[in-house]
């Protein structure tokens, strides 16, 4: 028993004593710094300034960014990262963006690639010219999407655009699987919304 | 990091000598609070001798409504390019003169 309270006995000593000594420096610090700044009151006590506020404020700003921090680290800790990030295909070659909202507030392709590994850029809407390389230029590509016209293209509008990329993207051409490979679709052509043999494939 | 300066003002050689008196941690670090308010004071001090008294208020503020942010020390540096090093220094010898006070106890 004795043993226990030797111990604790002299660590409480060291304790107070160092304590007393660094809580000397640390009011002389401050007593130093008022004096040199007598102004320092004033504005204190106009703004209501706390320095020790301040550090209590700044330790509680940095603890609330490490939980901020670990709860979107969540996601990736546990295996699922953001749908953001795309999706390597492994034929190179179908793959669709992810639809993106417009200024009017309607979900339209941003960039459209197809088989073969020939990638084709659709213009965003407004712009008119769409940088196909090959492709004659369209006159009507303001209208990408045509939702009230063409119902089986509201795969683009019946999805989330948080929802992962379609594998194939065929929907998002106004097309059904293995229709690229119809001698009457143009590999490269068009707007998807100008393919009319598409729209009647569709339909029926 | 807590306030924009931290990264000048280093605890660990204090932590380390509070470390040789083998304390419990509740009162390791509320030894380690109070030195960090004594810093905190001595490079306040630096700061306001730096830069002109007309904007002691816009600092003040400013240094209380955002701690951390690190665009406090380029407001700063617009007074005295050499801040960091003021502010390193005035760190250092208070650092130095509270190891020894503590040295002195063990």
């Amino acid at each position: 028993m004795a043993f226990w309270t030797n111990l604790f006995g002299k660590a409480e000593d060291k304790y107070e004593t160092l304590r007393e000594r660094l809580t000397v420096h640390e009011q002389n610090s401050q007593e130093q710094l008022h004096a040199t700044h007598p102004h320092l009151s004033d504005l204190f006590a106009k703004h209501q300034i706390d320095l020790r506020q301040i550090r209590k404020q700044g330790v509680r700003i940095a603890t609330a960014a490490a939980v901020l921090g670990a709860f979107l680290a969540i996601p990736h800790l546990i295996g699922h990262p953001s749908v953001t990030t795309p999706r390597p295909q492994p034929n190179g070659g179908k793959e669709v963006t992810r639809p993106v909202a417009d200024q009017s507030g309607r979900i339209t392709p941003t960039a459209i690639s197809t088989q073969a590994g020939t990638p084709v850029e659709q213009s965003s809407v407004g712009t008119g010219t769409p940088s196909q390389p090959e492709a004659p230029p369209s006159d009507s590509t303001d209208q990408p999407d045509q939702p009230s016209s063409k119902g089986h293209q509201g795969h683009i509008h019946g999805r989330s655009y948080l929802a992962p990329p379609k594998e194939h993207g065929l929907h998002d051409l106004g097309l059904h699987r293995g229709q690229l490979k119809n001698p009457q679709v143009p590999e490269i052509g068009p707007h998807p919304s100008e393919l009319t043999v598409n729209k009647k494939e569709g339909k029926t | 990091m807590s306030v924009f300066y931290d990264h000048l003002v280093g605890l660990d050689d204090i932590h380390n000598e509070i470390l040789e008196f083998d304390l419990p941690t509740r009162q390791h670090y509320h030894l380690l609070q109070i030195v960090d308010s004594t810093l905190h004071h001595e490079v306040l001090n630096v700061i306001l001798l730096e830069i002109p008294v007309a904007v002691h208020e816009h600092f003040l503020v400013e240094f209380n409504n955002r701690p951390g942010d690190p665009a406090h020390l380029d407001y700063l540096k617009l007074f005295r390019p050499n801040i960091e090093d003021k502010i390193r220094e005035a760190a250092d010898g208070t650092k130095t003169r509270l190891i020894q006070e503590i040295s002195s106890l063990r």
